[in-house]
């Protein structure tokens, strides 16, 4: 018991000193104090940071033959689903639309940023500075249509847009080539500017992990960011009552559009990361399928929580890559793994519906009440 | 595009339109009784379709016997998902709902090739393709092959005493009743889980008869069979409506006819061409062609 | 011709002017009139509101009294006749042109009869809702959590927490509505319409569900909010009791038509709204 608390406490103060430096470096606290316990946890600013240097560590030690390159990929290619996520987290989870066509502009994200760099010679920050403006319209376009088709009807379409993307990239072969994939070389330059004569950081794969870390962690801050702001609380109100929202002042039309745009824009900077990363990209990975995992992470994971959504992506996404690829027997009989997917979505959903998020809040809770128990046990 | 051509297109869209509009039946029973969009009616009917193919190849057993074994098994399996899924949850969301149709999808695309293997399993045409029906018309000769035929009978039939049961029988008062509103519903006497079961066996049943008439038409049963027919059966269902159970059927016609006809003068950007109607048609119709829309009362 | 290219005019420049109303008048219903198809719930109506009364709008049920109140704010457009609002800057606005979102912006607040809640959001944050257009600080603050954020956060905050204070909701403030008492969540529905420093509240059937005892309190709730907050207090009610007791003025409608408006004793006394209500001697 003793070694337990002295364990606590050092993780306490560790948790404590770093969080207050970062406090004063630029971190702001959380916004909205939900509980007293999310200072025990320090700022989530910290925890954000945290875990992108997990990444980088783990990348390093991948560089230095430490560990497979495997699974290195496997961490890759999970942050660049959690970010697709992310953007689904804050349309769903805030405000509280359904869109199924998540895949298709993740794949468009993709083939622009694979036409860019191969036809172009624009810099590759101005590749995903286009991809972003693109996303930004597209967002606008996709929220215009859902303020005149809603709930199922709208999920469907979305499906529909996605599909005719989809189509778009099996048939307009000779941008992007077709069912046998649009492949980017050379590599490109994170810094790019051949007319000035310099450019610098080779996107290996390599380097390429850390550049996606660092969008990762910026974007898992904005998103924090906004859900616990003025405009996440709109959403929220939105999302739960549109005549309530009215009454006070939230214009429906314009949180429908931003939750949208952020959606497309997240989903797109995912397809710019994925086409660098991973080189190529085909039509048939951006169906339905992909939208239905999408999905199924922001509901397993819960939208009340971050940490809840990455975890979600990692059960529908890194269980596999990073985790079961390495044991054989899951590998000879790969359907025991999807199998057993389906199991544990069906379960999580059927007796908890809140998702991993709903299991965070509750134990964060227990560990609260625990504490004012031992408090008020000294002090009593 | 001359009648012949019209009319040909026709005959060759009755196959495809019968197993579609078994599928979007099942699609929109499953919906307006329980609430939930079934993303896995594609994976169901296909496992149904597996067994057929697995007696056919494995077990020489004949196609027709297969068949109706098949269908029970689909049956079964609606049956069971509705009875030990979803009746043992807690209170479930209709997003809740349709997650655990994902769910449904992996688990059972996961069992597909533990129980059948990795491999295709060929399954074949229940009439053989040289029994077909030709006849001519005002001088044109047409052509309707025997599976395709078949395939239509049983879809017309099937559908028919779908319909005459949801207007004439109890069991099909409790199912509009339910559909209407099942909290009410259940108050005023409907047992709506034994409406909901049977509504998810029929669904299975369905969509294990279709399945197994599709695969005929493609030679061999492969876990990705159903999936476009999935997917235009969602879009069948939109653009008919959820409102009406004949809206999800009347869908699904247009979407095939029109579809070929499309196809006939441009295949490559028929899909396109299709999908951007239907996303028109839901602008100028939010709730479907035959949808209803509900002012909710503040 | 002219008035028309005015008034596409003021709605492009967002001024939704119209012909003044005296100062004492705080709204006015001019011949409203609201059709759903053929049935017409609303017929005709005309009436005034007083700046700083309690008004009481009666009705048995299916007269149209949400209906008024939802041409009122808004939630419906009305198909003619219009709705006159004067705020204290003196302007008259013709509310049939405002958005159902920008009501709040003239001062006007209500609450629902089923009552409308954010579940997922705090007592304390759903009062927050309501301060969203106020904050100055745009979308690239909120996603960047600047100071000028944080300090405008920590006002409405302190708004808020004092207003909960004030209806005895302080116990609440952070937890989800969900499952509270009834009363307490028309409770929360009333704080939410006080955080936005309404000059006209209104309030949909707040008796409702309510018992005795609890109707007693509301009553003398309203009238404190009426005195503190200095506000025009305009309810739909059913309950006659709460209607009598505090209302200036009652108007009674019947089938979307106006039967009669005046005191409550005059009202009571008025034979019409008694066969209406009683179906005649």
């Amino acid at each position: 018991m003793q070694k337990e608390n002295r364990f606590k406490t050092f993780i306490n103060r560790a948790t404590g000193a770093t969080a207050s430096f970062f406090k004063k470096a630029f971190v702001a606290p959380s916004v909205t104090k939900k509980s007293p316990v999310g200072a025990f946890f320090g700022s989530h600013y910290t925890q954000f940071i945290l875990l992108g240097m997990v990444f980088v560590v783990l990348q390093l030690m991948g560089n230095k033959e430490m560990l497979p390159v495997s699974l290195m990929r496997g961490f890759g290619g999970l942050m660049i689903n959690t970010i697709v996520a992310l953007g689904f987290f804050i349309l769903l989870g805030f405000a509280g639309l359904a869109s199924l066509g998540t895949a298709g502009f993740v794949g468009l994200g993709t083939y622009m940023t694979g036409y860019l760099l191969n036809q172009t010679s624009l810099p590759t920050l101005v590749v995903l500075l286009i991809c972003i403006l693109t996303a930004i319209v597209l967002g606008i376009v996709v929220g215009f249509i859902s303020l005149r088709i809603e709930g199922m009807y709208l999920a469907i379409i979305t499906l529909c847009l996605s599909e005719i993307l989809v189509s778009l990239f099996v048939n307009l072969e000779s941008i992007t080539n077709g069912v046998n994939g649009l492949r980017v070389s050379p590599l490109p330059f994170l810094f790019d500017l051949e007319f000035a004569g310099f450019q610098f950081f080779e996107l290996t794969r390599e380097n390429m992990f850390m550049f996606i870390v660092v969008v990762f962690v910026v974007l898992l801050i904005l998103t924090h960011n906004l859900t616990h702001s003025p405009t996440g609380r709109a959403m929220l109100a939105m999302k739960n009552s549109e005549s309530a929202a009215q009454t006070m002042g939230v214009s429906v039309l314009r949180y429908r559009l931003l939750g949208f745009v952020l959606a497309t824009v997240f989903a797109m900077i995912a397809g710019f990361l994925y086409e660098i990363y991973w080189r190529t990209t085909y039509p048939t990975s951006w169906g339905i399928s992909y939208s239905l995992n999408i999905l199924a992470v922001v509901v397993i994971g819960g939208t009340k929580n971050i940490w809840g959504l990455i975890l979600g992506a990692f059960m529908i996404f890194g269980l596999n890559d990073i985790v079961l690829k390495f044991i054989p027997f899951f590998v000879e009989n790969s359907g025991i793994i999807v199998l057993l997917n389906g199991a544990l979505m069906i379960l999580v959903v059927m007796f908890y519906p809140g998702g991993i998020s709903q299991l965070i809040i509750e134990l964060k809770y227990k560990i609260l009440a625990r504490k004012i128990k031992k408090g008020a046990k000294h002090n009593g | 595009m001359t009648f012949q051509i019209l009319l040909q297109t026709l005959l060759n869209s009755l196959m495809y339109m019968s197993i579609l509009s078994l599928s979007s039946f099942a699609i929109i029973l499953i919906f307006r009784t329980s609430t939930t969009t079934n993303f896995a009616q594609g994976t169901i009917s296909v496992f149904g379709a597996y067994i057929v193919a697995y007696l056919f190849t494995i077990n020489h057993v004949n196609v027709f016997v297969g068949l109706i074994i098949g269908t029970v098994v689909s049956f079964l399996l609606g049956f069971l998902i509705d009875t030990q899924i979803f009746r043992r949850s807690r209170h479930l969301t209709p997003v809740g709902k349709q997650m655990i149709t994902m769910g449904l999808v992996l688990f059972l695309s996961g069992l597909i090739p533990v129980i059948f293997g990795t491999n295709p399993l060929m399954i074949p045409y229940l009439i053989p393709v040289t029994q077909s029906v030709n006849f001519t018309l005002f001088g044109a000769s047409y052509t309707l092959n025997g599976h395709a035929l078949l395939a239509t009978i049983l879809a017309v039939v099937i559908l028919t005493a779908a319909f005459l049961a949801l207007k004439y029988t109890k069991w099909g008062l409790g199912v509009r009743a339910t559909a209407s509103s099942e909290k009410v519903a259940g108050m005023m006497g409907v047992n709506t889980r034994m409406i909901t079961a049977i509504s998810w066996s029929l669904a299975g049943f369905i969509g294990g008869l279709a399945a197994i008439l599709y695969a005929g038409t493609v030679g061999s049963v492969e876990q990705n069979l159903m999936t476009g027919v999935q997917v235009n059966g969602f879009l069948a269902n939109i653009l008919g409506g959820f409102g009406t159970f004949y809206g999800p059927i009347v869908g699904s016609v247009l979407i095939t006819f029109f579809g070929n006809t499309i196809g006939y003068f441009n295949s490559v950007w028929k899909d396109v061409i299709v999908y951007g109607l239907i996303l028109v048609v839901l602008l100028v119709r939010p709730f479907g062609i035959f949808g209803k829309k509900i002012i909710k009362k503040v | 011709m002219a008035k028309k290219s005015v008034n596409v005019l003021n709605k492009f420049v967002g001024k939704h002017e119209t012909t003044a109303l005296p100062e004492e008048v705080i709204l006015s219903l001019d011949h409203l009139t609201m059709r759903f198809g053929g049935l017409v719930a609303v017929n005709d109506l005309s009436f005034n509101v007083k700046r700083g009364e309690i008004f009481g709008l009666i009705g048995p049920n299916g007269a149209g009294k949400t209906t008024v109140f939802n041409c009122i704010t808004q939630f419906y457009k009305p198909t003619s006749g219009e709705v006159r609002y004067r705020g204290h800057d003196g302007v008259t606005f013709r509310l049939n042109d405002v958005k159902v979102h920008d009501i709040i912006k003239h001062g006007i607040m209500r609450t629902f009869q089923n009552v409308e809640l954010v579940w997922e959001l705090s007592v304390l944050d759903n009062l927050l809702v309501v301060g969203t257009r106020y904050f100055k600080s745009g979308l690239f603050a909120h996603f960047l959590h600047l100071p000028k954020l944080r300090k405008e956060e920590a006002k409405m905050r302190q708004k808020a927490e004092y207003i909960l204070n004030y209806l005895g909701l302080s116990m609440y403030k952070d937890v989800s509505p969900y499952g509270l008492p009834y009363g307490i969540m028309k409770k929360i529905e009333l704080a939410r319409t006080l955080m936005s420093d309404p000059e006209l509240i209104i309030l949909d059937e707040p008796a409702a569900g309510l018992n005795d005892a609890e109707t007693e309190e509301l009553a003398k709730l309203i009238h404190r909010i009426r005195d503190d907050f200095h506000t025009t207090i305009f309810l739909v009610e059913h309950d006659m009791g709460l209607v009598m007791g505090i209302c200036s003025t009652v108007c009674a409608i019947s089938f979307g038509k106006l039967l009669g408006i005046g005191t409550p004793a005059e009202i009571q006394k008025n034979a019409l709204v008694k066969e209406a209500y009683l179906g005649g001697d």
